[in-house]
């Protein structure tokens, strides 16, 4: 089954542009999960926004007030897009943190089968 | 080679080149391993590291010391993947790491503390206490 591209690759004017929050998406017959990689992040610090059919996933951080000596990772504000394709039941999301992966299911719609009575 | 001052005898930077840099997980040729970043911070009595650890619990992680040498490894938890599950989008992969360094002398070895939140290792190397140096002598 074929899925358009689903990130838009919009970055909101006001976000904080930096590397991108790296995301896993799979599907199995019953359900969409979204995983993304955020070490540091606390679940308070996350927004996670749905209107028709399209996600939005946000966080607002505050530099961190420190002197570092040598710096690999970066916690910063984030925003990042998805349209969800129209066999996802978005308002069946729910969302989980844990160890810095943040984990979203979301229900497949099945197809409803409608029987034809011949009269 | 570990120099004596104490402003430069922790030379972070260095310390970091000198890791043992072995990952244990598979690695899928176009897909990124979630590999630890570390960042190092000083403060007067103590340095800290942050590594991430995204996925791992601190029972997932096993940090040692052998003659000097911090070893940490972790491992990811597995998360089973269903038979029909597919994936349209594959932008991080997490597995296995393995790091270590030599520490230097002027760390505290016996005192360090981890712990670990929200995907992240805080680790405190104690700074070893400075004995006064100078000593005033009277004279008779």
């Amino acid at each position: 089954m074929m899925m358009k591209r689903k990130d838009n690759g919009t970055i909101h004017k006001n976000a904080r542009r930096g590397p991108h929050i790296p995301v896993n998406i799979s599907e199995t017959t019953d359900e969409l999960r979204m995983e993304f990689l955020l070490p540091g992040y606390k679940k308070d610090e996350i927004k996670i926004e749905q209107e028709d059919g399209q996600l939005h996933l946000s966080a607002r951080v505050q530099d961190e007030d420190q002197t570092y000596l040598r710096r690999e990772y970066l916690k910063h504000s984030f925003e990042r897009k998805f349209k969800m394709p129209a066999h996802i039941d978005t308002d069946s999301l729910r969302a989980t943190m844990k160890n810095g992966i943040l984990c979203l299911l979301m229900n497949r719609i099945k197809p409803r089968k409608i029987d034809i009575h011949i009269q | 080679m570990i120099k004596n001052s104490l402003m430069t005898d922790f030379p972070i930077s260095k310390m970091m080149d000198d890791f043992l840099n072995t990952s244990l997980g598979e690695v899928l040729d176009h897909v990124p391993v979630a590999r630890p970043k570390i960042n190092s911070i000083e403060h007067e009595d103590a340095y800290l590291l942050e590594v991430t650890v995204p996925g791992m619990n601190k029972e997932n992680i096993h940090m040692e010391i052998v003659d000097e040498t911090l070893t940490i490894q972790g491992k990811t938890e597995e998360r089973e993947e269903e038979e029909e599950e597919k994936f349209f989008r594959r932008e991080f992969q997490l597995g296995a790491f393995k790091r270590s360094f030599k520490l230097p002398k002027a760390i505290n070895a016996d005192n360090i503390e981890a712990n670990c939140k929200d995907g992240i290792l805080y680790i405190r190397l104690p700074k070893m206490e400075k004995v006064a140096s100078r000593k005033t002598i009277e004279i008779a």
